[in-house]
């Protein structure tokens, strides 16, 4: 989209790349609709594995005998007792035979299913067969992708194959193309996408050219294995020092607890002469060592970016990971930071998706599980910013945030009432919430200070709730519910009216939003309006236009609306944001478009004394 | 003591046949309990009963009461909110609780009915959405309330169906 005058005949187009247009057409013929088999290298590395692991079984077993071989004097008398080694060798044909036979077998076993392992994709779906004796057909509607990932374990790059997986809301409803040649993964991801997007063919074909030509020269799989996407977007938003990366991994909570019991385990050794505790320091800190390594090495080729179709992280060193979250997919942002990391000002950004990326079985299934989860794994504050700004754009520039993970009691945030400090020693007047069109803040803790966002179109549903203790405090709780286990965003202590007002302004919210909301297929609802292309985020109602005629017109809304009075406090610095290159993508909710109809309907609490004006309200007197 | 939260509307309330279908599984539940502590400590007493040996099952009959009368009271403050745009469901005297589940984000609504609610002719509505969290149930619902309202239900979420 930042040449709009550039040519429409991509595939045609003299190439700058020749494997480029290649691709391209290799993942057209790919969505033909008809059934196409996986790279040819997939027995191998499902099952060769297993096959190598096996080598190694046997030759363990019989190493002494073949050094025996070799030296056979110095060991002559070792393997002398070995029953089993003596029937091998007596036996050796027999055997050999055996093992041949086994691995025939096998071989033959993984080509069937290799020939039977069959994906297509029509365009609606994503259909996969595979099963030699129990056949398996699964069938996902592209129109529910939660996600597409690419990882490329480091045996499989040897192969040029990597690891494409379709992420399904579920739990194991995952649609898994393992292994599909690397040349063509990456194309064929953005076809999957372009008929998810339901974007129209002249605007994937312009996608394709700028991909292409932004592409270049040449695509070296090694040194740049997400090559094709990280060109077509502006190059990572976040730079992550690989110092603060190994900084932040040592000073992360549990890197700390690890040095301890290392620590601890010395004491008692040294100390205390207890030898035996050589014994459980040894596997632990390898443990530690291990799992260090394997997050470090995830995180030290961190990179976001946004595409015309939704976020793109990828990471990892040795094996790498890319993944395209389309919009809408994320249901839950925390941000975070961990005690010791409060002298740096970092912070973490962690998310929630209704799919879970299914572990790869090959080591790397650790590192993929953790950073499943991170959409920042460490970062300053304007790191998290422009994250955050990805995800809702309509915060990016507010000062909510900076609220949210700073701030505290007078601000634009709800919080506890001074009666609640029983519950929350440290931290009541930061333990608070803030209704935002977009989304809902909800800010924790002051030594270990967080703040959940949950965008309104994502809640599943609301609870409110109150035990006896908080009851006679006159205090309640209020939960978010999202999908997926990873964050339950909710905030206890609140007064109760604070909290029913919430909960009455949350259903409402919601309601709107989920109206509004289009990101099941999130193009067409953009080309819906052409001009979109020229200023999406202000056409679409995302980025308020210079004069605001619908804000100051919700700003007429009665109390319970308590987004208004902050609307006017972080719209001057929304001014100053400047629509981001137009090629980013755009979620398209129309969050102005408040209902003011359902708001008079009924004064949600009428015993309260003053209307819930929460940006400007002091802290309430103890009572 | 000051006022608990509240949500005021025309709320539907479960049969109260409900607390009978509660008080009778609290009262197995307990007695099994209570039966199973005793006559060990009366086997290993070889038949003849200290004074202490019956307290659990003296216990198990004041958790009784206490459930059976818990049981009444709990079932009078389940009840369901059928609102525009949102299912309202509360539950709980002492923890209260109110999910509001939007129509648009049922994924799954299902009527179970055990052995003791189909003595009294009671069914239990259960909603999914896609979060396990919101797990709704409402119990108690007497004859054709439960199909009325998951059908009714069916049709609302189908014309607001928002994906997740």
């Amino acid at each position: 989209m930042t040449e709009p005058g550039y040519p429409q005949q991509p595939q045609q187009a003299p190439p700058p790349a020749p494997q480029r247009p290649d691709a391209r057409a290799k993942a057209a013929e790919l969505v033909d609709g008809e059934w196409h088999q996986l790279h040819p290298a997939t027995p191998l590395l499902r099952g060769g594995l297993s096959l190598i692991i096996f080598a190694g079984v046997l030759f363990s077993i019989f190493r002494d005998r073949l050094i025996g071989l070799f030296v056979p004097d110095e060991f002559g008398s070792e393997w002398e007792q070995d029953a089993f080694g003596d029937f091998v060798v007596d036996q050796l044909l027999w055997v050999a035979l055996g093992v041949i036979g086994l691995v025939l077998v096998l071989v033959a076993l993984f080509w069937v299913g290799w020939r039977v392992h069959r994906f297509r994709i029509t365009g609606d779906a994503v259909e996969v067969q595979q099963g030699i004796f129990v056949k398996k057909h699964r069938r996902a509607p592209l129109a529910r992708i939660q996600g597409i990932n690419i990882q490329k374990p480091w045996f499989a790059r040897l192969f040029g194959a990597c690891k494409f997986e379709i992420q399904q809301a579920g739990n194991d409803s995952n649609v898994d193309l393992n292994y599909l040649s690397t040349s063509v993964a990456d194309a064929l991801r953005y076809e999957i996408l372009n008929r998810a997007s339901g974007r129209s063919t002249a605007d994937s074909q312009r996608l394709a050219a700028e991909r292409q030509q932004a592409a270049g020269g040449v695509v070296n799989e090694f040194l740049h294995p997400d090559a094709e996407i990280s060109n077509v977007a502006p190059d990572s938003l976040v730079r992550i020092p690989v110092g603060r990366i190994v900084a932040s991994s040592l000073l992360d909570g549990w890197i700390v607890w690890a040095v301890l019991y290392v620590v601890g385990t010395l004491v008692v050794i040294f100390g205390f002469q207890q030898w035996w505790a050589v014994f459980a320091i040894l596997p632990a800190a390898i443990a530690f060592f291990a799992a260090g390594m394997r997050s470090l090495g995830a995180k030290l080729r961190y990179s976001i970016a946004a595409t015309p179709d939704g976020i793109r992280l990828a990471y990892g060193l040795a094996s790498t990971t890319t993944e395209i979250l389309p919009p809408g997919r994320i249901f839950a942002l925390q941000v975070k930071q961990p005690l010791l990391w409060r002298p740096f000002g970092w912070w973490q950004v962690t998310f929630t998706r209704a799919g879970k990326m299914s572990s790869d079985g090959s080591g790397s299934g650790g590192q993929n599980q953790q950073m499943a989860n991170y959409l920042l794994p460490v970062g300053d504050l304007r790191d998290v910013r422009t994250v955050i700004g990805l995800v809702l754009p309509e915060l990016a520039q507010s000062s909510l945030i900076d609220q949210g993970v700073l701030g505290q009691a007078p601000d634009d945030f709800v919080v506890s009432p001074p009666r609640a400090r029983a519950f929350r020693w440290f931290s009541v007047r930061r333990n608070g919430f803030h209704v935002h069109p977009a989304a809902f803040l909800l800010r924790h803790g002051r030594i270990w200070r967080s703040m959940h966002l949950v965008p309104g179109a994502r809640v599943q549903s609301v609870a409110m709730q109150q035990g006896p203790i908080y009851g006679m405090a006159r205090l309640a709780r209020v939960q978010f519910h999202v999908p997926g286990s990873v964050l339950s965003p909710s905030i206890g202590a609140l007064d109760q009216q604070d909290a029913a007002t919430l909960f009455e302004h949350a259903t409402r919210t919601v309601k709107v939003a989920i109206d509004t909301d289009a990101s099941e297929s999130w193009a067409s609802s953009l080309s819906r309006n052409a001009v979109l292309e020229t200023a999406p985020a202000v056409q679409d109602g995302l980025m308020p236009p210079p004069p605001q005629p619908q804000e100051q017109a919700a700003s007429a809304a009665p109390p319970s609306a308590p987004q208004q009075p902050e609307s006017a406090q972080w719209q001057p610095p929304a001014d100053r944001w400047q629509p981001p290159p137009a090629d980013r993508w755009q979620p398209p909710r129309e969050q102005q478009q408040q209902p003011p109809q359902r708001v008079q309907q009924q004064p949600p609490q009428p015993e309260q004394q003053q209307p819930p004006s929460f940006g400007q309200r002091p802290p309430r007197d103890e009572s | 003591m000051a006022e608990r939260i509240d949500v005021t509307g025309e709320w539907q309330r479960i049969s109260m046949r409900y607390a009978s279908v509660e008080s009778i599984s609290t009262v197995i539940w307990w007695l099994i309990a209570g039966v199973g502590a005793t006559v060990p400590i009366w086997l290993v007493n070889d038949g003849d009963m200290p004074w202490w040996g019956w307290l659990p099952l003296i216990a198990a009959i004041l958790l009784i009461v206490i459930g059976v009368t818990f049981s009444f009271l709990r079932t009078r403050t389940i009840g369901y909110l059928q609102r525009d745009d949102d299912l309202l469901v509360r539950r709980g005297m002492l923890f209260r609780r109110f999910v509001a589940v939007p129509y648009g984000r049922m994924q799954v609504v299902d009527i179970t009915q055990g052995p003791i609610e189909r003595m009294f002719g009671l069914k239990t509505l259960k909603f999914v959405t896609a979060a396990a969290t919101s797990a709704v149930t409402i119990p108690g619902m007497p004859g054709d309330t439960a199909e009325q309202l998951r059908d009714h239900l069916v049709a609302v979420s189908e014309s607001r169906r928002a994906g997740l």
